[in-house]
């Protein structure tokens, strides 16, 4: 009897052992609870003192210039006050720059507590980003190759005779407002072409020279539907040997040797540029995926910085119905930002973009309305802004890596915008994904210090489709060695055991998940 | 040891038994998916996985039943359902066997989305004939539609005066005609949901230039803003469109003509004169020395604007359109029209210009004249003649300095130009380059302007005057006159020897007849119209106003003074105004009653400006008296412009007491009382209030009421039988007095004039003065006695041929005077009031006290004489002692003695030699006059009769008296 009991008690014992074995100590989560880093946030048209539509002038009836103005731009969750035209700097400013705009940006700024403003002077932007006349002479300069003898500011027959002589403008240009405590950093002209590259860089570069500490924000041409053949050729690359490339391999081609050619000119350390892939009531733009993919591999390769200008604004098309943004496409565009690792978003637009003469802005469809009310928008991205800045701790520590689309044959909505992709690395520590109903992005991010990767899994289906809305189950199965994750979602954090090294991820349209394995 | 064992396995067991029944838990509970939707919108389809997950188990069915209907679906085999109908669905999940072995449901509500939109309005100037591209329409309302589904964007009609287009299946619209045309919009959604809203469109009319108008254009180099004008014609007449101000000041838009002067050259200088004639209110803004023609005040281009006007939209702004503004040297560059970057605001809502939006009468014609003289780097003379063609009066005759204009940040840093609390006024500092450019004429803000013609400028131009030649009245004529008087054309003009015309209209609006020999009579009460027209080439016809005062011998008609309007219990509404949303009133059988609407503390009862003139005028009427009532007890008082007594339209006088509840209770508004608070409460219609308070303010619907609105007539003067005794045996005549009583203390009423004292143009006119007179011969050696309070002094007059009750009649008589004073009572100006002043030999027969006429001063505004109205004290009692002391051929001597009777000394004495060849043994005798003083009564505490013969004023009676000498 005796030794039955002592048998029924090992039995017991072994099996208690057995079911309890998973209880063993639990390897170390990932910490960045000592981390402060943060994003910088700012709104295109953050000022504006009059709109357009069609030629027809139209001005609100409240000067929005105001200390509350500003206060409500921050509240909104934005750090850098970017006034562009409504605060700008030219020459009349600057004979009268204590009672000008641009000052009372500077001053109003700081009373609201932001201490960062990037002032636009149209004469830097000029010099910047010069006229090369209309735009059939342009093309025509193009086309027989002379349109690069105009470029450059410094030299004979030039502008100046000598980078002295550049230096010497900036800083005059410069000298009323360099030294004010909130000014940040100036503007260069927006979006420029491929003949702009020599002066971009002679400015940029004087720029540093001149005020080493000032940022200066440029914002290159984006790559999107609209940039394919001829205006490829006007805007990235000229006259070019193209044969044998697919049109992806075109854009791909071209688009590279562009940003090339601006990083080289300035020596800068980020890239940016602005895309706003909703400009259709019923599709995506379908090179706003490979451009992501194409500046983050570059970004990688130089050790640059990404910065990008995404779409806060609702735009016609002039032939289908105008597409409203909807919250879903706010963290659909925010959350691939997130994940593709960039470390500076600007909003195009605060206001709704003053000026439509060749864009129709509908109204309501920015932050605030151009008669200063707050819309949807401003409370969802006030949200969304929240949540990012709660995660930055943890994900400006990381660097893009690669990152792939997952896609199922068959799917029931337009895809295509997520078919144009590039090749990019294999996953580290992911060894498979599958998605069970239509496309998810996975990108992955690397914390070389501390040797974690991470990975964003969203759902990327394309919000405005009828009957999208309803979840999207990815399952995302880790190597061996991982048994949890460090799991983020709209900031939050949670730390979740994998089930057989797998872990399933419900998302709506637009949502993501940030993943750290252990 | 044993039953140690036993327990550690009971334990066990236990343990075990618990972990394996919280593993068997967790594993068989059967639920929808996390977050599933409870609410589809109409079309979505219902999708399987969205609520279970498939992978749990095949054994299951998942059933859909529409709740209303009973229809059910099976979602498991049909994968997802397109929602076609709205209502509330049951979605029941059964699993038949397995650890998850069960059933569960939920509710899923599919909802028609409801379409919300919003839209702008926009700015689209169209004109008769233009056509409206629907598609523009669109884009400028800036829709924002929030719908789940798609929408389409109709314009459904459009109403135009009167008339009603259906528009439906249209793509852009012709404007037929001009006016408002308002057009109904809306979408309406994929799922049928419309949504509607109108938007007016204002059509302009179409534009025209004549051709001998564009030639003219042409040849004068006139230009013209090509948006805003409708019509030129070739004999001057402009029409432009009304100008906006967008959202800012600085965004103004405002059409305009210009006058740029020889092709090439600078434009127009200073001395250059334009003329414009135009009707009502349709004054243009005129800009002077304009080196850019912009449609626009505030460009901050160079330009001396005129200014009269101000509207947002079509709504005109207080106090603007009560003023002429000159704005300048950079038109109204700082964009602020009511303060910064002007010269000058003429008029105010209280006492409006002539030339004002408020002013100017829909009903008559006028013409502008408008200029600058004299112009150097640092000043210039803004001119400005206003004719109202109408009436034929020139109704403004302006002339104001420009040398300095406010601005808020001064070219010196600190401004010298202001004290605390003052804005800048920067001097004038303008190169003599300033003075050229175009002239502009401008349209208005918010209001189209029809020019009737306008003339090309007149350059060179030494007299404002040349520019306005019209039939000439006599100077000075009689101005105020009896019911019943009569007059003669002589008195008014002089006959021309050409042709003319000479007509008088009655206030009925009627001529009257005018009988051979030039002569007319005033048959009503009111203001007649005396028109002169000449035969003469290029002078323009005019006329004036006379006043003839009502008479009182015939009764007023039981409510005359309420259909007058004679008081109002609302400032600037009428009489009766019912259904209305402010307070009003209504006229009952035998009061009016006096509602409020909205709860307010006071309530105030307006005289009319028009019936306080009258009073002014017709020293009969002594004021008026009404009847309030009211059930609950009102406190009332007169009620001031402003509470601010550094204000001097501060109440001067007030009129406080009581209406007890339920009782009917007069309050008198004396004429004394309305002169003293003359320009205390003077807007456009009303001089004066009385302001009705209760305990808590009045409530909405709370009610008073007004009844028995009379004059306070003038009685005639009381005089005691010893008084009348006494002045009868001593040639005493007394008129306008008050009392006399038996100690001969004498109470005489005011006097009033018109014009103003000081003014050489015009200066004082119909006057009328209470006096006591001692009628005879009285030469040298005469002397007056006569004992006052404080200010009570009474003016003298000696060598009188003719007693009047005049001043400045013109008559004979040396005038000693101490200091006119104004409706309300106070001194004229500082150095009339502090001085003692000699007139003659006509008395003040240049009706201006300051200038021609006077003989000797004593005093000034620096210097105070003890015998001046300024000087003279409150409360103390004085002795007054006058005469002729000697007197030849060519010279005269006055002797003034003024004694402090309380004190028993002198304090004033002035002996003046007066010369001058008109000094004859004739002149130097004659009645005395003793005169009270214009608009205020006094009380002589005693009159005496003449001294005559005196050698030694010391030694008359009443001076050793009062001195002990």
């Amino acid at each position: 009897m005796k030794n039955k009991l002592i048998g029924v008690f090992l039995t017991i014992v072994s099996a208690l052992c057995f079911t309890l074995s998973g209880c063993k100590k639990a390897p170390k989560a990932p910490d960045y609870s000592g981390s402060t880093l943060q994003y910088d946030f700012y709104g295109y048209s953050a000022l504006i003192d009059s709109w357009n539509i069609d030629g027809i002038s139209y001005y609100p009836d409240e000067d929005y210039l105001t200390v509350e103005r500003i206060k409500e731009y921050k509240d909104a969750g934005m750090t850098i006050y970017f006034p562009q035209i409504s605060a700008r700097v030219d020459e009349d400013v600057a004979r009268n720059f204590e009672n000008s705009n641009a000052k009372k940006a500077l001053d109003y700024s700081l009373q609201a507590g932001i201490d960062k403003v990037i002032l636009m002077d149209t004469r830097i932007q000029a010099l910047s980003k010069p006229s090369f006349g209309n735009d059939k002479q342009i093309v025509e300069k193009i086309d027989n190759g002379t349109i690069l003898d105009e470029v450059g500011l410094i030299g004979e027959n030039k502008k100046f005779k000598t980078e002295a002589e550049l230096d010497s403008y900036i800083a005059n240009c410069m000298e009323p407002y360099k030294d004010h405590e909130a000014f940040y950093g100036v503007m260069l002209g927006d979006e420029p072409c491929f003949y702009h590259a020599t002066n971009y860089g002679q400015v940029y570069r004087s720029i540093k020279r001149v005020c080493p500490n000032a940022y200066i924000q440029y914002n290159l041409h984006p790559i999107s539907t609209g940039e394919q053949d001829e205006n490829r050729k006007n805007y990235f690359t000229g006259i070019v040997n193209e044969e044998g490339l697919n049109p992806t391999e075109k854009m791909v081609k071209g688009y590279e040797s562009y940003l090339n050619l601006f990083l080289e000119h300035t020596g800068a350390k980020y890239i940016q540029y602005d895309q706003y892939p909703f400009r259709h009531a019923d599709s995506v733009d379908y090179y706003y995926l490979l451009g992501l993919q194409v500046a983050s591999k570059l970004a990688q390769e130089k050790d640059l910085e990404f910065y990008f200008v995404t779409q806060t604004y609702g735009q016609t098309d002039k032939v289908t119905n105008p597409r409203m943004l909807s919250q879903e496409d706010l963290y659909w565009l925010n959350n691939m930002l997130v994940g593709f690792g960039i470390k500076q978003i600007s909003y195009f637009t605060y206001f709704t973009k003053a000026d439509n003469n060749k864009e129709h802005f509908i109204d309501g469809n920015s932050f605030l309305t151009w008669k200063g009310e707050k819309t949807d928008i401003y409370h969802w991205m006030k949200q969304i802004m929240t949540e990012e800045q709660k995660f930055a701790p943890t994900i400006l520590n990381f660097e893009y890596r690669s990152s792939k689309v997952f896609m199922l044959d068959i799917t029931n909505f337009d895809c295509t915008f997520a078919m144009r992709t590039i090749e990019t690395p294999d996953f580290k520590v992911v060894k498979d994904v599958s998605v069970n109903k239509e496309v998810a992005l996975v990108t992955e991010l690397y914390d070389a210090d501390k040797n974690n990767y991470m990975y964003m899994i969203q759902n990327i289906i394309d919000p405005t489709k009828k009957g999208s809305k309803t979840y999207q189950t990815t399952v995302i199965t880790f190597d061996k060695g991982y048994k949890y994750a460090a799991v983020y979602k709209k900031g939050e954090r949670e730390i979740v055991k994998l089930q057989k090294r797998t872990l399933t991820l419900k998302h709506k349209p637009g949502e993501a998940t940030y993943v750290i394995p252990f | 040891m044993k039953k140690l064992w036993i327990t550690f396995l009971t334990c066990m067991v236990l343990a075990c038994i618990a972990l394996g029944t919280a593993c068997l838990g967790c594993k068989s509970k059967l639920a929808f998916n996390e977050g599933y939707l409870e609410e589809i919108v109409l079309g979505e389809p219902i999708m399987y996985d969205e609520y279970v997950d498939p992978s749990l188990t095949d054994e299951y069915t998942l059933i859909l039943t529409c709740d209303e209907t009973g229809e059910e679906r099976d979602l498991k085999q049909l994968v997802q359902w397109t929602t076609d109908r709205p209502g509330t669905y049951t979605l029941t999940y059964t699993v038949k066997k397995g650890p998850y072995k069960g059933q569960i449901s939920t509710k899923i509500e599919v909802v028609v989305s409801k379409a919300t939109w919003k839209y702008s309005n926009p700015t689209v100037n169209y004109r008769v004939g233009e056509t409206m591209n629907f598609n523009f329409f669109e884009r400028q309302l800036n829709l924002a539609v929030h719908s789940y589904y798609g929408y389409k964007f109709f314009i459904e009609k459009v109403a135009y005066n009167g008339k009603t287009e259906n528009l439906k299946d249209k793509t852009s619209y012709t404007f037929p005609e001009h006016g408002d045309f308002a057009f109904t919009f809306g979408i309406e959604t994929e799922d049928g949901q419309v949504l509607t809203a109108e938007h007016k469109v204002t059509v302009r009319r179409k534009q025209v230039i004549e051709p001998d108008a564009q030639e003219w254009m042409s040849v004068n180099n006139v230009s013209v803003d090509a948006d805003g004008y409708t019509y030129i014609s070739s004999d001057g007449r402009v029409e432009l469109d009304a100008g906006y101000i967008n959202g800012s000041y600085y965004k103004d838009y405002v059409p305009y003509i210009a006058f740029n002067g020889d092709e090439g050259g600078d434009g127009y200088g200073a001395n250059t004169f334009v003329t414009v004639d135009f009707t009502g209110k349709n004054l243009p803004q005129v800009a002077f020395f304009c080196k850019d023609v912009v449609p626009s005040f505030t460009n901050g281009g160079d330009g001396i604007l005129f200014f009269n006007g101000f509207a947002y939209g079509r709504t005109n702004v207080e106090p603007q359109i009560s003023r002429m503004v000159i704005f300048g040297p950079e038109k109204a560059s700082f964009g602020e029209l009511d303060n910064q970057g002007r010269f000058c605001a003429i008029g105010s809502t209280s006492d409006p210009c002539p030339a004002s939006w408020n002013s100017l009468d829909d009903n008559c014609k006028y013409r502008f004249i408008v200029g600058i003289e004299n112009a150097t780097s640092t000043s210039m003379i803004a001119r400005i003649l206003l004719i109202n063609l109408t009436t034929s009066e020139r109704v403004w005759d302006k002339r104001e300095t420009l040398s300095s204009y406010t601005i808020n940040q001064c070219s010196i840093n600190p401004c010298p130009h202001k004290s605390a609390g003052q804005e800048c006024r920067e001097p004038l500092n303008l190169d003599q380059d300033y003075y050229s450019g175009s002239i502009v004429l401008y349209g208005n803000y918010g209001h189209d302007v029809i020019l009737d013609k306008i003339y090309a400028p007149v350059t060179d131009v030494t007299d404002i005057y040349d520019m306005d030649k019209a039939a000439q009245f006599k100077d000075g004529y009689k101005e105020n006159y009896e019911l019943g008087d009569s007059a003669k054309v002589t008195d008014f003009i002089d006959v021309p020897s050409i042709d003319y015309e000479f007509t008088v209209t009655a206030p009925d609006g009627l001529p009257i007849n005018i009988g051979q020999d030039g002569s007319f009579t005033f048959t009503k009460s009111g203001q007649y119209r005396l028109y002169y027209a000449t035969s003469e080439e290029g002078v323009r016809p005019s006329s004036i106003t006379v006043n003839v005062l009502y008479d009182f011998s015939v009764p007023f008609a039981k409510d005359y003074f309420e259909t007058q309007g004679v008081i109002n219990p609302f400032e600037g509404g009428l009489l009766a105004v019912p259904n209305s949303d402010k307070n009003f009133v209504i006229e009952g059988e035998t009061s009016i009653k006096y509602y409020t609407i909205n709860p307010t503390n006071d309530l105030n009862v307006f005289v009319s400006k028009a019936f306080t003139d009258f009073i002014y005028l017709s020293r009969q009427a002594q004021g008026i008296s009404f009847e309030i009532y009211s059930e609950r007890e009102l406190n009332f008082k007169l009620k001031a412009l402003t509470d601010d007594p550094s204000n001097d339209k501060y109440l001067r006088e007030d009129y406080i007491g009581v209406i007890r509840a339920n009782t009917w209770t007069t309050v008198n508004l004396s004429r004394a009382l309305m002169m003293a608070n003359y320009d205390t409460y003077k807007s456009v219609l009303y001089s004066i209030a009385l302001s009705l308070e209760t305990t808590g303010g009045f409530g909405a619907r709370s009610c008073v009421y007004i009844d028995n609105i009379q004059l306070i007539m003038d009685r005639e003067g009381e005089i005691a039988s010893q008084a009348q005794a006494f002045m009868t045996a001593n040639g005493m005549t007394a008129y306008a007095y008050e009392s006399i009583d038996a100690n001969l203390k004498v109470e005489l009423k005011s006097g009033y004039f018109q014009g103003k004292p000081d003014t050489a143009s015009g200066g004082m006119s119909d006057n009328d003065v209470p006096y006591i007179a001692y009628n005879g011969n009285y030469g040298v050696g005469s002397y007056v006695v006569v004992d006052f309070t404080g200010k009570n002094v009474p003016q003298l007059c000696f060598f009188a041929k003719e007693v009047t009750s005049s001043l400045i009649d013109g008559k004979a008589g040396i005038y000693i005077h101490t200091g006119v004073a104004k409706q309300n009572g106070d001194a004229n100006d500082p150095n009339d009031g502090a001085r003692v002043t000699i007139f003659g030999p006509n008395k003040i027969g240049y009706a201006h006290v300051n200038d021609k006429g006077r003989l000797r001063v004593y005093g000034s505004a620096s210097d105070i004489s003890p015998l001046s109205i300024i000087g003279l004290e409150n409360g103390v009692h004085y002795r007054y002692v006058t005469g002729i002391k000697s007197a030849r051929n060519g010279e005269f001597v006055i002797e003034q003695l003024l004694i402090n009777l309380d004190a028993g000394k002198e304090v004033a004495r002035y002996v003046t030699t007066v010369t001058g060849a008109w000094i004859t043994s004739d002149y130097v005798s004659g009645s005395i006059v003793m005169y009270g003083r214009y608009n205020v009564a006094i009380t002589l505490d005693k009159i005496y009769a003449v001294y005559t013969n005196v050698s030694d004023i010391n030694a008359i009676d009443k001076v050793s008296e009062a001195l002990g000498a």
